[in-house]
């Protein structure tokens, strides 16, 4: 699919002190160090002289440790050789450098009687981007201090749970007239939120009344028709450990 | 059932400098669907992606409220909705098709799309996308960001190699980590926000973010109640910080409904007792 567009793979280096510069891989070995001479120089008292190489076998290119002082590292391990996938990303000294794949884009090829444009979109395949967002650590927990409700705890594993009587709602209200809606807990990042529903029905925290919605803390009290339940948020790490 | 009332107003522009508008949208305010998708590769490639992948959508989605046994494109995800998983299988559905056709075909080879994807069902927002088109919430007079790129500068900023302010100047900002229709299977991101009285949506593609900051949406979508003169607006200014791409953008206000006086007395005393 790439025949068409020789593209060498790229270095994007990003300096200890800020700023960004890419380094196009045209030849190999191409040598990484702190003294003048090497291909890629770093300015940096924690990279040796000469560093570290990529060497090309085949159509695979090799990150080498040159036996440096403080290590050579690939996604934040240290390494004597590894083979690079696009997006890796590479440690010397302070210094962070990501590889990039130029082969595995499908860019298209300029087209013939087209404007060449510059900024055209192009799509990489590369394992971190796809990988999913990073799990939750905190999960929210519902204790029922009162009130008729189908189970005294409920953890909110959900993105959204609601509290009413209807049948998909997560805290399952059983008293005679409660509503079918009364109010929606939902996760934003790493914390919680309640709001109204469009029963609007009023919801108390620590016995003051919330407009719209209002971000949970640990240990709030919420009053939501006529049941009152304590919100807890409980780290998953601990519980896994 | 119909508890929120949606109107919407849409627009989509070729931009100063492209060629083609490789941009797509749907907006179905009765059906609560709102799509944008950003096409891409070479000749009319790039539109077809976009266009299949709005049919598709649309059509599955469709299919699945006539028929809920639909079988769900790949695995449902637990800690969401059925209609949040009904909406991630149809974008799924959507990459393998379009997938299946840039295979079949030399002159489509490569081509692929953006999609952002939102459905208001029961109170709550479904959204599923991938790539670089945005959903942002307005509420209470402040906007929200509700999706992440898939893209390079993004990774990047969430990993501390580029600062956010350096996002628009990046020579690389038009690389995309995932998009739909370049690979046999995709990761299609989800999200679910339950909706507010006011509450506008603001679906785009990145032709909008390029010249038209998240403040500057918030102006223009505060300063009109038309949520069509608001889309049309927001293409206008676009176009005016250089109109370098294809821009789209929906505009969604979600109101709730009221029940009469009546009614809402009836549904009180007379529920059923569970």
């Amino acid at each position: 699919m790439s025949q068409h567009h020789p593209a060498s793979p790229i270095l994007l280096v990003r300096a200890p002190q800020g700023g960004t510069r890419e380094c196009e891989i045209t030849r190999t070995p191409l040598t990484i160090g702190r003294k003048p001479g090497n291909d890629l120089c770093l300015d940096d008292p924690a990279v040796s002289g000469h560093h570290a190489r990529i060497v090309q076998i085949q159509e695979v290119l090799f990150l080498e440790d040159l036996k440096s002082t403080n290590g050579s590292f690939v996604n934040e391990q240290k390494i004597d050789r590894r083979q690079l996938q696009d997006a890796d990303s590479l440690r010397f000294g302070a210094h962070r450098v990501i590889f990039r794949d130029k082969q595995a884009p499908a860019a298209e090829p300029a087209i013939a009687g087209e404007t060449p444009v510059a900024d055209r979109t192009i799509v990489v395949s590369s394992s971190s981007g796809s990988a999913p967002s990073t799990p939750a650590r905190t999960v929210g927990i519902v204790e029922i201090l009162s009130g008729k409700t189908d189970r005294p705890q409920y953890s909110l594993t959900k993105h959204v749970s609601l509290i009413g009587a209807q049948d998909d709602a997560v805290i399952t209200l059983t008293g005679w007239f409660a509503p079918n809606s009364a109010a929606v807990i939902s996760r934003r990042g790493e914390a919680y939120v309640i709001s109204q529903t469009e029963s609007g029905k009023r919801i108390l925290v620590n016995s003051r009344p919330i407009q719209r919605e209002h971000t949970l803390r640990q240990g709030d009290v919420v009053e939501v028709a006529g049941i009152t339940l304590r919100f807890v948020l409980r780290d998953e790490r601990s519980q896994a450990a | 059932m119909h508890h929120w009332h949606i109107t919407h107003g849409a627009a989509s522009d070729i931009g100063l400098v492209r060629r083609l508008n490789e941009d797509r949208y749907h907006a179905d305010t009765d059906a609560g669907l709102f799509v944008v998708c950003d096409g891409m590769g070479g000749h009319q490639a790039g539109e077809v992606a976009s266009s299949r992948a709005i049919e598709l959508i649309v059509q599955h989605v469709t299919e699945a409220d006539a028929d809920p046994s639909l079988p769900l494109i790949g695995m449902a995800r637990p800690e969401f909705t059925p209609a949040t998983n009904r909406l991630a299988s149809a974008v799924r559905l959507a990459n393998h098709r379009v997938h299946e056709e840039a295979a079949r075909r030399v002159d489509y080879a490569g081509m692929g799309t953006t999609v952002v994807a939102a459905r208001l069902h029961g109170g709550i927002l479904s959204i599923a996308h991938v790539g670089d088109s945005r959903l942002y919430l307005i509420r209470d007079g402040a906007a929200r960001l509700l999706t992440v790129d898939h893209s390079l500068v993004q990774q990047q900023i969430q990993s501390g190699l580029l600062a956010a302010a350096d996002r628009a100047r990046a020579s690389h900002r038009h690389v995309l980590t995932r998009a739909v229709g370049v690979h046999p299977l995709v990761d299609v991101e989800l999200g679910e926000c339950p909706v507010l009285t006011g509450d506008i949506f603001l679906l785009c593609s990145d032709g909008l973010t390029a010249g038209v900051s998240a403040d500057m949406m918030l102006r223009v979508t505060l300063e009109s109640t038309d949520p069509q003169a608001i889309a049309r607006r927001l293409v206008a200014l676009s176009n005016a910080a250089g109109g370098t791409d294809n821009v789209t953008v929906i505009v969604a206000q979600v109101t709730q409904r009221h029940q009469g006086f009546w009614n809402r007395l009836c549904s009180h005393w007379f529920s059923p007792p569970v």
